[in-house]
């Protein structure tokens, strides 16, 4: 067993690492586009994969939205049954898979407030489409990001949670994870890149 | 556009996370929108996560979640298969090894599996070419009365200009431990180091290794896959 610390050059020139084009990330993202292009054929049992990997997020973004557990179930149930119902609706040319999942939770959301009269029925005046919830997209960006946060490896999650929560400098975690000064800067530029774009890809509202 | 000097990207994510840079020209923030503007989108990701609590870390929903939704969607009349798509013919080979009773190695190990009470599955990848490769395959990480094994199995892979290596790495690929020497059989089997933490070297990869001595990844790779524990 040995350990080698730096990163793969892979024979086509890219680095394995961060937001480079192979690495930890386009094997996860190869996974969701396999996932995302099965749904998309509508294939058997495409739902479940589509469930695994998603509902912890449509989860926890209805449950931050709405506020008990009950709820939330409900509002997650509903949106897969949509999800699978309206999968013809879905482009995956147009957006990400759970980008449109979050679009579909907005608007179960959105249907939970207003059965219980929190929220006006959409009108002439205010069309469904223009009404966010500012309280509902501040859920998503959180959820987004809490869930980037996680999947980044080590020591990136770490210095970034130093930084973030700990209001540490990028010096100070250096010194403290006992790590070279560039290589602290650099995880810093790549991780804050990488939750720029999952926002961007998973969080716009469409 | 002569004469502008840009800020380099790590000292814009530096000013986003509020870090005063030495060394900095302030001033040119002033005079430069492009570079402001990527402060500005940079500060705005970092405000909102600094707003995380540990509620908005993501949860699975209940349990019996997945069965109210095949419940719901079969009601309504549709046809609807809840099972996932197996993996075809790629998973053919475990199907075969239960049915025959033994993994043969290409080592010329004997793995014995009780077929009563086969080593349970623990994690799983599926090993997908990296650009310019064609192979593909799975692993598994199984639960032997002997500790955790890998199991790869990546058929119809070329004769290799030196030898094949497979390794663990960290999700950013920094980090690894070597696993062992990929033998000629499709089928191979590693036992992991007792201790290992799968969760910090979930990626299997398969490196080409030159005779060279050297001891480090080559950087040139087959076929890599994160396992799904």
């Amino acid at each position: 067993m040995r350990e080698t610390g730096h990163s793969v050059e892979t024979a086509h020139g890219g680095v394995v690492s961060g937001h480079s084009t192979i690495g930890e990330q386009s094997v996860r993202s190869r996974a969701d586009a396999e996932i995302t292009s099965s749904f998309a054929r509508g294939d058997d049992g495409s739902l479940h994969e589509v469930y695994n990997r998603w509902s912890p997020l449509v989860y926890t973004v209805s449950l931050r939205s709405v506020g008990n557990g009950d709820d939330a179930a409900d509002v997650t149930q509903a949106v897969f049954v949509a999800a699978w119902q309206g999968r013809q609706g879905f482009d995956p040319d147009a957006g990400s898979l759970p980008g449109w999942l979050l679009g579909i939770t907005r608007r179960k959301v959105a249907d939970h407030f207003r059965s219980r009269g929190r929220l006006p029925e959409p009108s002439a005046e205010v069309p469904e489409q223009a009404a966010a919830d500012p309280r509902v997209e501040s859920v998503i960006d959180r959820v987004l990001l809490a869930d980037e946060i996680a999947r980044l490896g080590d020591p990136q999650k770490r210095i970034l949670e130093l930084c973030f929560f700990q209001d540490m400098t990028h010096a100070q975690v250096a010194s403290l994870l006992d790590l070279p000064l560039g290589t602290v800067k650099s995880h810093v530029r790549r991780s804050l890149g990488r939750l720029r774009e999952r926002l961007e890809v998973d969080g716009v509202r469409h | 556009m002569s004469g502008i000097d840009h800020m380099d990207e790590e000292t814009i994510a530096l000013l986003a996370l509020g870090e005063s840079v030495a060394g900095v020209d302030a001033g040119h923030l002033q005079v430069c929108a492009a570079c402001q503007s990527k402060v500005d989108q940079l500060r705005a990701v970092v405000d909102t996560a600094r707003t995380i609590t540990d509620e908005d870390r993501p949860m699975s929903p209940p349990d019996d979640l997945w069965q109210s939704i095949t419940d719901q969607i079969e009601s309504d009349g549709a046809v609807f298969s809840k099972k996932p798509p197996t993996g075809g013919l790629r998973m053919s080979w475990f199907a075969l090894a239960a049915a025959v009773g033994v993994i043969v190695g290409s080592l010329g190990t004997i793995v014995a599996v009780d077929q009563r009470n086969p080593a349970p599955t623990i994690a799983q990848a599926e090993l997908e070419p990296l650009p310019g490769q064609q192979a593909r395959g799975i692993a598994q990480v199984r639960d032997t009365t002997n500790g955790p094994v890998l199991l790869v199995d990546v058929p119809n892979l070329p004769q290799p200009e030196g030898y094949y290596e497979v390794w663990m790495l960290s999700p950013e690929a920094d980090s690894m431990v070597s696993i062992g020497v990929l033998g000629q059989g499709s089928v191979n089997e590693f036992p992991l180091p007792a201790g290992m933490d799968m969760q910090a070297f979930p990626v299997v990869d398969i490196s080409v290794e030159q005779f060279d001595g050297d001891v480090t990844h080559s950087g040139d790779s087959l076929v890599r896959g994160m396992l799904d524990t």
